[in-house]
């Protein structure tokens, strides 16, 4: 019996985290964020131009949210019988990437 | 008995000296409010098909044995009353297990796991001297509907997880485990734990939940799994802070 | 002595999940991910180029996109809150309250990011 430890823990670790966030805050944030400026508003939106502490949580928000996503993705491709090696270390990258990229976005207009 | 009502069912018929693949075949049974499947599998063993193959023991869902699909559902066929299949009933032996003749299945990997996970108290160096090894209801209820599992593998035939793959430890067994892992009396969860950890173990888990739904003992196997992720994860944090520990007094050393 | 076994192995194809409605549900439920990536991408492009992101949210193939990321959410809010009690050995009664309490801070949630939004419009 294979009895050699994963990394899985971690992963679902921010799984969880992503998950319950998401399931918290992702119906407002899409009506708010996404829905609501396709009809109203032109220029900046508002919430881009929030304090620091709002741009902070909006990273965090896009962060833990791939990382949810993107975890089910991993599992998922094996529930539909697809075998590719690549796909944890591609979709995990993915998730650090964004992870990576919304933290500088995050602070990159202060 | 002028109004004796009849029934047509479908059953799964494997001979492996004989077929190369399972088929269906029908069979006529009378029925009445209080028949269940496996009266009708008993009917038919002893009056149109005496060689037809099936596992039963007690009749009574205590002692898990006679578990079968019907209609795609894994269910117990002594708690299967045939008036609920009135539009249609197809009886196959449980899924994800290999088919050994009509509706036996080889439980071997079933049974390996539960061993694996020693669903036994372990540790407990207590003597028949010392008297009742008391718990407080507290205690019990901590653990007690773990313990009503009766072993039938319905969990298994539920889970796409073991059909996908086989080495995953499942269900029941990690269940068992964390059972024990939460009795006040063993000190085992250790050993135990070296098993749910690995890949195989219960992260081989995606929470699909229909184990705890077709459980017809109400375990909630789904529920023992998702607690054994936490047990792991935290482990697994506690390990990665040990592992540093230890080099920072192997760098204080030198 | 020879044996006279012959085990048959059903494999198990791509397609299982059709077989019974309530792995359509774990699939559809295990699908809302794609969602959550698609929102934390067009988000994440929010936070580097706002431009972008005002042109992006009015092209009409994202708004459907975003109308279903916006069902996909609520279904995982639900699906999300059925399970919670699972990783929790704790008596049915406390569960359900804690359930509960989820709702009501979702909601609470909400309503306050409605009115800050509303405040900004």
């Amino acid at each position: 019996m294979d009895e050699k430890r994963t990394c899985e823990p971690i992963f679902w670790a921010l799984f969880g985290a992503g998950g319950m966030l998401t399931a918290i805050c992702a119906p407002i944030f899409i009506l708010v964020l996404l829905l609501i400026p396709a009809f109203v508003g032109s220029g900046e939106p508002a919430f881009i131009n929030c304090s620091l502490l709002g741009r902070l949580f909006l990273f965090v928000f896009i962060s833990l949210s791939a990382w949810c996503g993107l975890h089910r993705i991993v599992h998922t491709l094996h529930d539909l019988r697809i075998h590719w090696s690549l796909a944890p270390l591609v979709c995990y990258g993915s998730a650090l990437l964004i992870t990576l990229l919304a933290f500088a976005g995050a602070l990159i207009r202060c | 008995m002028a109004d004796t009502k009849t029934m047509t069912i479908k059953i799964s018929r494997y001979n492996p000296e004989k077929d190369g693949e399972p088929h269906l075949e029908l069979y006529t049974i009378p029925w009445s409010e209080k028949t269940v499947l496996l009266d009708a599998l008993q009917y038919i063993k002893d009056n149109l098909s005496p060689d037809l193959s099936f596992r039963s023991s007690c009749r009574m869902t205590i002692c898990g044995s006679c578990g079968v699909m019907i209609n795609g559902v894994p269910k117990l066929a002594c708690k299967a009353p045939l008036r609920e299949y009135q539009e249609g009933l197809t009886v196959e032996p449980l899924a994800n297990f290999p088919i050994e003749r009509d509706l036996v299945v080889d439980l071997t990997h079933f049974m390996e796991y539960i061993q694996a996970l020693k669903p036994y108290i372990l540790g407990n160096i207590r003597r028949p001297s010392d008297g009742p090894n008391k718990q407080t209801p507290e205690e019990i209820a901590k653990y007690h509907k773990y313990s009503m599992c009766i072993n039938c593998g319905l969990c298994y035939a539920a889970c796409p997880q073991f059909g996908l793959n086989p080495k995953f430890l499942g269900p029941a067994a990690i269940t068992l485990g964390r059972r024990y892992n939460l009795d006040s009396r063993d000190k085992g969860k250790s050993e135990r734990m070296e098993k749910i950890n690995s890949e195989n173990g219960v992260w081989g888990c995606t929470l699909v939940g229909y184990c705890s739904e077709v459980c017809p003992k109400h375990v909630d196997p789904a529920a023992a799994l998702q607690q054994c992720k936490v047990d792991s994860a935290l482990e697994f944090a506690a390990s990665v802070l040990n592992c540093k520990k230890k080099e920072a007094s192997h760098g204080n050393k030198a | 002595m020879a044996t006279k076994r012959k085990p048959y192995i059903r494999e198990v194809n791509a397609g299982w999940w059709k077989k019974l409605p309530f792995y359509r549900d774990y699939m559809l439920r295990e699908g809302t991910s794609v969602f959550a990536v698609w929102v934390s991408v067009v988000l994440l492009v929010a936070l580097l180029s706002p431009d972008t992101f005002m042109s992006l949210v009015k092209n009409p193939l994202v708004i459907i996109l975003n109308l279903a990321a916006f069902l996909a959410s609520l279904l995982h809010t639900k699906t999300w809150y059925a399970l919670v009690p699972k990783i929790l050995n704790l008596p049915e009664a406390i569960l359900k309250r804690l359930v509960q309490t989820l709702w009501g801070l979702t909601i609470g949630v909400s309503v306050v990011v409605l009115a800050l939004a509303a405040a900004s419009y």
